[in-house]
């Protein structure tokens, strides 16, 4: 009876979506209003609380309370109260008055997160490009080699160039440059769109497979 | 206004429409000059059915992102996307931009010959 029920809400809310494809209406208001307000709830009910705030603070100041099994057991580590603390100052954006006192909490994870992005995006990012962008452009002997490294050695200066505002892109070579980064860049949100489209298109295949074979059982 | 309601025009918001209008302008302008209209229509026209979506992430996000952002901007760029008659603003905007530069480049390759 549950499964039927969750079949019939499901054919519902997904024919709803698809009825977008005549016009705005009701219905999609309804499925997409819905939507955002289970996103909403699902995320500040079960991950903010069940799996950030009452793992990473609540258990560990009154682990009695919250946390479970050894855990229980364990002493109060109350140096957490410092960043609960913090956190609660995020509350006082409700403030028209008062809502500067947020600020030391967002400048604090803006600084460490900073930080910690511009190591990781520099081990993972930046260094294996720099060090993939140093090849060999003539590979003797592997025409498609060097033709590879040559595409990703032009197209990694281009886009650089492209990704520089601070002149104009104008002149024989800084212009040039320029528009062989913006097609490089074209080419890649093409890829990127393509493979955009496919996996809508497998995920449109799920609907109506879900439609035709769980709902009306015609397939 | 209820969700059932769909408006004919768009809600009020805090900004005139010539406001909204002249930021529209500023968007289409900074994409034009950056050479990106082609990805950023195709982009606009993907994810205007979830317009609605797009702004309530940022009506959530909007107190970090406010931080970061100016707060004027940030309260226009809802006001656009939270109304698809804007999105579409904003891409014929993109577009005559475009139409516009190409013409020029036409003209003057008219007078080189």
């Amino acid at each position: 009876m549950t499964s039927m029920l969750s079949i019939w809400v499901g054919a519902f809310i997904t024919l709803c979506c698809f009825s977008f494809l005549y016009r705005d209406n009701p219905f999609y208001r309804f499925a997409e209003h819905l939507f955002v307000g289970v996103s909403a709830g699902y995320y500040f009910s079960v991950i903010s609380f069940h799996q950030v705030l009452k793992p990473n603070l609540l258990a560990k100041i009154m682990p009695m309370q919250f946390a479970t099994g050894s855990a229980a057991t364990t002493p109060p580590e109350y140096m957490l109260l410092i960043p609960g603390f913090m956190g609660l100052l995020m509350l006082f954006r409700f403030s028209a008055n008062y809502s500067w006192v947020s600020r030391f909490t967002v400048a604090f994870v803006m600084g460490v997160s900073t930080g910690l992005a511009i190591v990781y995006s520099a081990q993972q990012y930046l260094i294996p490009q720099v060090a993939k962008a140093i090849r060999p452009i003539v590979v003797a002997g592997d025409f498609f080699q060097s033709f590879s490294n040559l595409v990703l050695v032009v197209g990694s200066v281009a886009c650089l160039f492209y990704f520089f505002f601070s002149t104009e892109h104008r002149g024989p070579i800084y212009g040039n440059i320029s528009k062989v980064g913006i097609w490089y860049l074209m080419l890649s949100f093409g890829a990127a769109f393509g493979a955009t489209v496919m996996g809508r298109i497998s995920l449109l295949i799920g609907r109506f497979s879900f439609l035709l074979h769980d709902w009306l059982g015609i397939v | 206004m209820g969700m059932w309601t769909i408006p004919k025009d768009p809600e009020p918001t805090r900004f005139t429409a010539e406001e909204l209008d002249e930021f529209v302008g500023v968007v289409a302008g900074a994409v034009h000059a950056r050479r990106m209209s082609v990805p950023v229509i195709m982009a606009l026209e993907m994810s205007k059915p979830l317009s609605f979506v797009s702004y309530s992430s940022l009506v959530i996000f909007g107190p970090i992102l406010e931080m970061i952002f100016d707060q004027v901007k940030m309260e226009k760029l809802q006001a656009v996307i939270a109304d698809r008659a804007r999105i579409e603003q904003l891409i014929a905007n993109i577009e005559d931009l475009e139409k516009s530069t190409k013409e020029v480049k036409e003209g003057e390759s008219r007078e080189q010959r």
